[in-house]
């Protein structure tokens, strides 16, 4: 069914947003949903007219598509970095121009508010809905686009509400709030992850230097040594993945492969085995699939994203049983990691990939093993960076977890390095 | 004189450093690795003679671990001393307001963390004379 504007209202007065102003918040980055308006056939014939606010707001007249309906809905929407210090109100113009030629043409490095942006038509007929992302600092755009029939927007911008990813910030001070809590949870986490290990370095150095320590005693320092440095190192490594994709997005995302997803899985599982201690009686199986499927990326981000949810489904579920399933299904390709453990409560769901976020019971009986709370916050970053999304799937069962890594399905051979994520179907 | 010291501290290698700092001074140790653990220590009857708290800790926190032990009867009193990595004005504060008796900032030199635990074990000694 096509989408127009007045379905896409529908949409969101059915979630329960009065208007189409609202962010949904990935991560680090909030995107901006703002109202849909009719597009002009021609740029140079469009013309300004104040809305009720005062605000000039740009009209457009519809534009007649194949089937004799009217145009396309401009469902536009801006993707800020947690930076962002400023809301967009509803009804703004948006900035215009963009920086990825090879879509709109060539990019602006400045992007006053209150210019317009705009899409050329022929992109227009092949996706209905962007996002597109800016960030204040660097004036980087990315672009996401979504299939357009209402039921897939409906049920994408459902998971996103179930998933926690989209809320609705009512005001200037509740998205303040949240970026001074942001900031909070960082100078804890620093505080503890790199503060304690360096302590334990401190210390037991200090004490070997003095003198008076057998070798006998001497011996489990040295392991003590080793083991906080190196989760001092993990630390550090994590925080800068984590900054360096907030503020770089598009630096690494230049060279593209295919990466076929049930192989590296099996590459990640591996790698687990031989670099974190297993629970004992853990039964993990990684199902083959009969052909291979492939996405396009970059594939040691790939692999951290799929390390960081598999190694915490081997170290924190409690599970007894994980299946890894990768496959195919209408265009896309998906990996599951179902485990049988403990689950997570519905009422943190929507905390789980938030950075810093860490479950308080998670650690009971497990000393020593408490993270940075930025694993699943990495993953999904690097997954929604590949055109993917990544999602914790309700369970029916009162207990276990699936989380369910999803990208666009791409063809093997293909020559295009591009970002353009090519269906197979 | 042989003194009891509880240890909560959610940080494995840290329980053991602090542990073989209190040992080699002639204490004897009890570790927890969460709050809830040291207070469940308190509640079967372990009185330790001073409890070296941690701040940061998953579940419960330090400040709500020592407001429990205020209202512990038989331990409201104990010296607490504050393992923190936190410089918050307002956790100090708060400290301060429970009764903490000094916070020792990580990292620590080990002498200095067995020089402040023996004074604080001192000044109950001689408040007992």
């Amino acid at each position: 069914m096509a989408l127009d504007q007045e379905s896409f209202s529908a949409v969101g007065t059915a979630l329960g947003y009065q208007s189409l102003a609202c962010y949904l918040v990935s991560g680090n980055s909030a995107t901006v949903v703002l109202s849909t308006k009719e597009r002009k056939t021609s740029r140079k014939s469009a013309t300004k007219q104040p809305n009720n606010s005062g605000r000039r707001k740009s009209t457009t007249t519809a534009k007649t598509g194949q089937n004799g309906s009217k145009g396309w809905p401009e469902v536009v929407g801006l993707n800020f970095n947690h930076y962002i210090t400023e809301l967009i109100p509803s009804g703004s113009v948006l900035p215009i121009g963009w920086v990825d030629s090879r879509y709109f043409g060539p990019a602006k490095t400045s992007w006053p508010k209150g210019s317009q942006i705009y899409f050329p038509e022929q992109e227009l007929q092949h996706a209905k809905i962007f996002f597109v992302g800016i960030s204040p600092k660097k004036r980087s755009f990315t672009k996401m686009a979504l299939d357009g029939s209402m039921d897939a927007v409906s049920r994408r911008v459902s998971q996103w509400i179930d998933s926690g990813t989209l809320r609705h910030f009512v005001n200037e001070d509740a998205f303040h709030e949240h970026l001074r809590q942001l900031n909070l949870d960082l100078q804890l986490l620093l505080d503890h992850e790199m503060r304690n290990p360096l302590t334990v370095v401190h210390g037991y150095a200090n004490m070997l230097i003095e003198g008076g320590i057998s070798h006998r005693e001497a011996m489990p320092m040295y392991d003590a040594l080793c083991d906080a440095t190196l989760r001092a190192l993990k630390a550090i490594d994590k925080l800068s993945l984590t900054m360096s994709t907030e503020f770089d997005r598009n630096s690494h995302m230049t060279e593209t492969l295919p990466v076929d997803i049930g192989s590296l899985a099996t590459r990640v599982y591996t790698d687990i085995i031989a670099e974190l201690k297993i629970p004992e009686g853990l039964d993990v199986k990684v199902v083959s699939s009969t052909d291979r499927i492939y996405v396009r990326g970059i594939k040691h981000l790939l692999h951290r994203a799929i390390y960081e949810v598999m190694s915490n489904a081997v170290l924190h579920s409690w599970a007894k049983h994980i299946v890894i399933k990768p496959g195919a299904t209408e265009g896309h390709a998906f990996l599951d990691i179902i485990d049988d453990g403990k689950g997570i409560p519905p009422a943190s769901h929507h905390l789980v990939f938030q950075r810093f976020y860490q479950d308080p019971f998670s650690q009971k009986e497990k000393i020593g093993t408490r993270g940075l709370g930025l694993g699943l916050y990495l993953s999904r970053h690097i997954i929604e960076e590949h055109g993917g999304q990544l999602l914790l799937v309700p369970h029916d069962a009162t207990h276990g977890t699936t989380f369910r890594f999803i990208w666009p399905l791409a063809i093997a051979d293909s020559e295009d390095s591009s970002l353009t994520f090519k269906r197979t179907a | 004189m042989t003194k009891n010291v509880l240890v909560i501290e959610d940080e494995v290698h840290l329980q053991k450093l602090i542990s073989f700092i209190l040992e080699k001074e002639g204490h004897k140790v009890t570790a927890a690795s969460n709050g809830s653990d040291g207070l469940k220590l308190l509640a079967g009857g372990y009185v330790p003679d001073i409890v070296l708290l941690d701040i940061l800790m998953p579940g419960m926190d330090g400040l709500t671990v020592l407001k429990n032990i205020r209202a512990d009867q038989v331990n409201k009193n104990v010296p607490v001393i504050l393992l923190t990595a936190l410089a918050q004005e307002n956790v100090v504060l708060q400290g301060i307001k429970l009764g903490v008796k000094e916070y020792i900032r990580k990292p620590f030199l080990p002498k200095e963390l067995a020089a402040r635990v023996a004074k604080h074990l001192g000044l109950q000694m001689k408040e007992s004379a």
